[in-house]
C-alpha cells in the first residue's frame, strides 16, 4: 500500500519545466557522449571498412584477442567464484590474513606489480607466450570480493541441505551456489572480457612477435604508422579504430540490456 | 581443500609474488644483470637518484594535477546528471543508460585513438595550429577526455544510490517547502554521501594511473615540453624501454606512498571511513 500512496505524489513534484530542463541536459549529454563515436563511423567509408576487414593481420589480431579475453574471462570467473565461496561460507586457517592481503592489494597500483611480474615471466622462459600475456588478469581481486559479497547473500541452508544430500564441495560450489549469483557471474566475466580486450601495456610488453599481437596493440600500431606519416590514409584508420573497438562495446551493451 | 588452494596460490603467484619481488627490486642495487641470479646487496640508491631526478618529479606533478582537476569536476558533474535522471521518464531510461554507459565500455586505448582522429590536424583540412603540440592544451585535452569517459558511468552508480532514498524523505522536504535545489542539498547529498566519496577516492586513484590515454594520444612520447609524461609512462620508459628494472620498482613504489598519502587524507578529511555505506 506504501509504494501505492507515494506514486501520484512523486510525479507531481516534478513541476514541469524543470522537468523539461533535466530532459533537454540529459538529452544534451547523450549527444555528447555518442558525439565522438558517431563521428568516427562518419568517416569510415564503405570501401576502408571493406579494406579493414579483408586485412589478414587485422583478422589474426582479432582472433587473438578473442580468444585472450575468453579464456581471462572465464578463468578468472571461476576463480574469483571459487575465492567468494573460500571466503564467504568456509572458516579456514589464514582467511583473515587473504582478506587483509586482497583488499591491500585493491589499493596497490597494478604498475607497482609489473616489474617483478616481468622478471618472472623472463625467468621462467614464458616470454612472448600467450600464457604470460593474460596472466596477470587470471586472478581478479576486484572479482574475488564481488563474488564474496554475492555469495554471503546465499542462504547457509541451501549449502546444508546439498550437504546433507551428499553434494562434495565442489558440486555445492557449482551446482547449489552458483545458480544463485549467475548476474554477477555475468557482469564480472564482461568486465574480465573488456579489461582484456581492452589492456594494451602489458600485453606489449610480453608479445613480441606480431603473429600474437592483440586488437589493442593492432589497433595502436596503425595510428602510430600513421602519425609517423606512413599511412595517412584517415578513412582507413577510422574504420580500423571502429571495427576493433566495437566488438566489446557491443558485448556490454547486450549484457545491459537483459538486465 | 582445492577451494581455498587453487585461488589462493595462483593470488600468490599472480600478485604477491610480483608485489614483494617489486620491493626487493627497489631496494636493490643496480650492480649486475637484472635477471641474475646472485644475490644484490640492500641499497636506497634507486630512491636517492630519484629524489634529484627532474623528470620523476614533473611526470608526479604532470600526474598529481591531472587527477586533482579530474576529481574537482567528476564527482559534481556525476552528482548533477545523476539527480537529472530522477526526473526522466522511465520510457526513454534504457537508450539514456545505454549512451552514458558506452562511454565507459571503450577503453583507454580506443579512446585515445579516436580523440587523436578528431584533434590531429591532418584530419581538419586547413587547420592553422595543432592543439596536441601545444604544452598548454595537453592538460585541458586529457582532462576533457578523461571526464568525457567517466561521468556517465559515476552518474549511474550514484543514480543507483539515490534509488535507495526513501521517498518519504522528499515528500516531507516538500511539504515543508523545498525547492528541487534545496532538496538536493538537504535530502539526495546527505543520502549518497557514502557512496559519492568512496567514488571519488576511486577516481583518484584510477586517474592518478593515467597512461594508455597520453600514451596513444602523442605518438608514445611524453608529450610537447614533457607535458604529458605520467607516472606510470615514466615508470614504462625506465623499466621496459630502458630496462631498469629496480628504478621502474622504485617508482612504482614510491608513486603507491604518495596514492597512499593522498588516499589516507581523504579518508580523514572526508570522514569516509566513519559514513555508513550499505
Amino acid at each position: 500500500m506504501d509504494w501505492l500512496a507515494h506514486k501520484p505524489t512523486e510525479n507531481i513534484s516534478l513541476t514541469k519545466d524543470r522537468s523539461i530542463l533535466a530532459h533537454l541536459v540529459i538529452c544534451l549529454v547523450c549527444v555528447i557522449a555518442i558525439a565522438p563515436m558517431l563521428w568516427l563511423i562518419g568517416r569510415a567509408d564503405v570501401a576502408s571498412l571493406k579494406r579493414v576487414l579483408l586485412d589478414s593481420s587485422w583478422r589474426d589480431a582479432i582472433v587473438n584477442s578473442i580468444f585472450l579475453a575468453s579464456i581471462q574471462a572465464v578463468v578468472s570467473t571461476l576463480l574469483a567464484g571459487m575465492m567468494g565461496f573460500a571466503m564467504a561460507k568456509h572458516d579456514f586457517f589464514g582467511r583473515k590474513i587473504v582478506l587483509m592481503g586482497l583488499v591491500f592489494t585493491m589499493l596497490v597500483p597494478a604498475q607497482l606489480l609489473m616489474p617483478g611480474a616481468f622478471e618472472m615471466v623472463m625467468k621462467t622462459g614464458l616470454f612472448d607466450t600467450r600464457l604470460a600475456a593474460i596472466f596477470p588478469g587470471l586472478f581478479s581481486v576486484f572479482g574475488s570480493l564481488l563474488m564474496m559479497q554475492a555469495i554471503a547473500r546465499v542462504p547457509d541452508e541451501t549449502l546444508h541441505a546439498a550437504r546433507l544430500d551428499g553434494c562434495n564441495e565442489l558440486r555445492v560450489w557449482w551446482d547449489i551456489v552458483m545458480p544463485q549469483i549467475i548476474p554477477t557471474t555475468t557482469t564480472l566475466a564482461v568486465l574480465s572480457f573488456a579489461a582484456a580486450w581492452n589492456a594494451l601495456l602489458w600485453p606489449s610488453l610480453i608479445l613480441a612477435s606480431e603473429s600474437k599481437a592483440t586488437a589493442a596493440m593492432w589497433a595502436a600500431n596503425v595510428a602510430f604508422n600513421a602519425s609517423s606519416g606512413e599511412l595517412s590514409d584517415t578513412s582507413f584508420i577510422a574504420a580500423a579504430v571502429l571495427l576493433t573497438m566495437s566488438p566489446v562495446l557491443l558485448l556490454g551493451l547486450l549484457h545491459t540490456n537483459d538486465d | 581443500m582445492l577451494f581455498v588452494f587453487l585461488p589462493v596460490v595462483l593470488f600468490g603467484t599472480v600478485l604477491v609474488y610480483p608485489l614483494l619481488r617489486g620491493t626487493y627490486l627497489a631496494f636493490s642495487s643496480p650492480h649486475g644483470e637484472s635477471f641474475s641470479p646472485n644475490p644484490d646487496r640492500l641499497s636506497l640508491i634507486n630512491f636517492q637518484f630519484l629524489f634529484s631526478d627532474r623528470l620523476f618529479w614533473l611526470a608526479a606533478a604532470n600526474t598529481f594535477g591531472f587527477a586533482l582537476l579530474v576529481s574537482l569536476f567528476q564527482i559534481p558533474l556525476a552528482l548533477i546528471l545523476a539527480f537529472m535522471l530522477r526526473s526522466i521518464r522511465p520510457a526513454v531510461m534504457p537508450f539514456v543508460r545505454t549512451a552514458l554507459l558506452s562511454t565507459h565500455l571503450v577503453g583507454g586505448v580506443f579512446v585515445g585513438l579516436m580523440f587523436l582522429q578528431i584533434v590531429s590536424p591532418s584530419v581538419r583540412a586547413g587547420a592553422s595550429f595543432d592543439v596536441l603540440s601545444d604544452p598548454r592544451f595537453t592538460l585541458l585535452i586529457l582532462c576533457t577526455i578523461t571526464l568525457w569517459t567517466t561521468v556517465g558511468i559515476t552518474a549511474l552508480h550514484l543514480q543507483s544510490a539515490m534509488r535507495s532514498i526513501d521517498p518519504t524523505l522528499y515528500d516531507s522536504a516538500r511539504i515543508d517547502g523545498a525547492s528541487g535545489t534545496r532538496q538536493f542539498w538537504h535530502v539526495t547529498l546527505p543520502a549518497v554521501r557514502g557512496t559519492a566519496c568512496a567514488l571519488w577516492l576511486a577516481g583518484i586513484i584510477a586517474s592518478a594511473q593515467l597512461f594508455e590515454l597520453p600514451f596513444v594520444l602523442y605518438g608514445q612520447t611524453a608529450g610537447p615540453r614533457g607535458s604529458a609524461l605520467t607516472l606510470v609512462m615514466y615508470l614504462f620508459q625506465t623499466g621496459f624501454a630502458s630496462g631498469d628494472l629496480r628504478y621502474a620498482a622504485a617508482i612504482a613504489w614510491v608513486m603507491m606512498l604518495l596514492l597512499l598519502v593522498v588516499s589516507v587524507a581523504f579518508v580523514r578529511v572526508s570522514g569516509l571511513a566513519r559514513t555508513q555505506t550499505n
